[in-house]
């Protein structure tokens, strides 16, 4: 429950923090290639997009930092043991050479499925 | 797209008996994990190949260049910004894929989700410990792969610009 808690809290923080830092501002950081201008928006709507960002980024980011504090603590206090399984390494390489070997084969397959798509479009006698 | 579930079940039952008994090879899961992030790489590319316009390519024809050099300073350069964001979602997909894998590794080629589930399935607390730093490499690996396709991306822009 104190988790609970703290999560909602900081989840505040951050939607403050982010609503700081885009008002009255031309843009966020995505803004530098114009894809979305907050200014130009209306005020509801730059608070919903902030609070949406905002929930994003927690729900991604928090995750990711507990696992971390978790993995790095112990009863005894910091250590990096769990870390250390030559277990996990040998599967983590397992996984990267499948995923290579996968992502090399989808894109293959995936290009010439696309560019035949395309063909299909530019086709007088098939016309999309 | 159909369930990673399903599909390996599917190649499950297909490749179990001889001359095809290839149950437990690396390669067929690396052949599932292709046909889970299939989907998503065909929705990616398909978009940018069909704006291409096929007269770029007839005028390059028409200027001497080869079939390969104009598909290589044509497509290839239109298409390489979609194919590295492309590649970097199947590579994705691939490494946190745990429904096919679960069906089709055998033990001792367990994949990092595979063997996330499995120290979490098992009592303990060193062994919890051990799926939580697992979990983490497998978030850490995805972002890094991320970054740097983003990286190579903005970098070959400002290549282009220059």
């Amino acid at each position: 429950m104190p988790q609970a808690s703290a999560l909602v809290v900081w989840q505040l923080f951050v939607i403050l923090l982010v609503l700081a830092l885009t008002h009255r501002q031309k843009s966020i950081s995505l803004a530098q290639q114009n894809l979305m201008p907050l200014s130009s928006e209306r005020k509801t709507k730059r608070v919903f997009f902030s609070i949406a960002a905002t929930l994003i980024a927690v729900g991604t980011l928090l995750p990711i930092a507990i696992l971390l504090t978790d993995s790095l603590r112990s009863s005894q206090g910091f250590t990096f043991s769990y870390w250390a399984t030559s277990d996990m390494w040998t599967s983590f390489l397992t996984s990267l050479g499948i995923a290579l070997f996968a992502a090399m084969m989808a894109i293959l397959f995936g290009t010439g499925s696309a560019l035949a798509l395309a063909l299909f479009k530019h086709s007088p006698r098939y016309p999309l | 797209m159909i369930s990673a579930v399903a599909l390996g079940l599917g190649y499950l039952l297909a490749f179990r008996s001889e001359p095809m008994n290839w149950r437990g090879s690396l390669w067929l899961v690396a052949v599932a994990h292709c046909a889970v992030a299939l989907p998503f790489v065909v929705r990616i590319i398909t978009p940018a190949a069909r704006e291409i316009q096929p007269e770029l390519r007839e005028n390059a024809l028409l200027l001497g260049a080869s079939p390969w050099e104009a598909w290589k300073s044509i497509d290839l350069r239109i298409l390489l910004r979609p194919l590295a964001i492309a590649a970097s979602f199947a590579f994705t997909i691939s490494l946190g894929e745990f429904g096919a894998s679960s069906l089709l590794t055998r033990h001792g080629h367990e994949t990092l989700a595979m063997r996330i589930g499995q120290l979490l399935s098992r009592p303990g607390e060193q062994l919890q410990k051990q799926a939580i730093a697992s979990a983490c490499l497998l978030a850490f690996s995805c972002i890094a792969i991320a970054l740097i396709v983003e990286y190579a991306v903005q970098f070959n822009r400002k290549k282009r610009t220059q």
